[in-house]
């Protein structure tokens, strides 16, 4: 009979002493599909010490982006979104809302019995006519499909004043000037 | 001659390799399933001995044939690959690479050596 090993994983990492051989690989991640662990086998070998495996979840996190942050509010397209990490540091590629609002994070952990991992989040655009929060955000998920209704508000109006440098206060009288976002 | 016997003492089949001390190869055979084999070396003396499974060689070493002793040889066969290091196992989301796994468990099962 085959005996197991168990390492515990935190923040991505365990570490255990082991023969080398060859092994099969199971897995127990909260929200995750503990089938796709990848890879499913492994041989642990002489002057390798260090393995890498992945596992995937199957859950959906859409984002619906509108300009109050309602079901019916006016939909935000451009608006951009990454997973995060804890402390704010991305992973994978960012989701951005389309012609409905909606941005959708597809392979997100979810579970119903009150385990589901947190899943970190920022935006990082809109369509550059709202304002946002790049803060940091977290969900839950305890279904498979959720949707998070996200305001981006129209941005207030400013008042620029453009005066000429050499006489104090003397505002130009026709022209344009161009702020470009960074 | 001198018979001599040895014993691997895992119950294994073994390849075993005898050298004279010229390096001139003087046996090339196999242990019967114990582990247990009967042969005669052509005179006292040292000898150097390979311990071979799947072709993979398990000990090395050198042994002393004595006219004045019944040779019996017991050789304890341990596989480098039984060896313990530690090794740190790293997982992350498929989906959105390098996301580490906040919290959760893995387990290796050993299959069959």
């Amino acid at each position: 009979m085959a005996k197991g090993h168990i390492i515990p994983i935190t923040n991505g990492k365990g570490s255990k002493a082991l023969v080398n051989g060859n092994y099969s690989v199971t897995a127990s991640v909260n929200g995750y599909d503990n089938a796709t662990i990848e890879p499913s086998t492994e041989e642990i070998s002489e002057g390798v010490n260090e393995y890498s495996f992945t596992i995937a979840a199957t859950g959906t996190l859409t984002l619906h982006v509108s300009d109050d942050g309602t079901e019916i509010g006016v939909p935000i397209v451009g608006a951009t979104f990454y997973r995060c990490d804890a402390e704010g540091t991305t992973y994978g590629e960012a989701v951005t809302s389309g012609d409905d609002g909606n941005a959708v994070f597809n392979n997100v952990p979810y579970a119903d019995d009150g385990t589901a991992p947190n899943i970190y989040y920022k935006q990082t655009a809109s369509d550059g006519e709202h304002g946002f929060t790049d803060e940091l955000q977290t969900i839950t998920m305890e279904t498979e499909t959720h949707t998070i209704e996200i305001a981006n508000e129209e941005a207030p109006s400013r008042n620029i004043n453009l005066t000429d440098a050499n006489y104090d206060g003397l505002p130009i009288e026709d022209g344009s000037i161009t702020l470009t976002s960074e | 001659m001198k018979e001599i016997k040895i014993k691997c003492i895992n119950k294994y089949k073994y390849q075993i390799i005898i050298y004279d001390c010229y390096g001139n190869k003087v046996f090339d055979g196999f242990t019967d399933e114990t582990g247990t084999l009967i042969l005669d070396v052509p005179y006292y003396g040292v000898y150097k001995i390979l311990i071979l499974r799947n072709k993979n060689i398990k000990v090395i070493t050198n042994f002393y044939v004595d006219e004045n002793q019944y040779n019996f040889f017991y050789f304890r066969v341990v596989s480098i690959k039984r060896y313990l290091h530690l090794v740190t196992f790293k997982i992350t989301d498929e989906y959105y690479k390098g996301l580490p796994i906040k919290e959760g468990k893995i387990t290796l099962w050993q299959k069959d050596t």
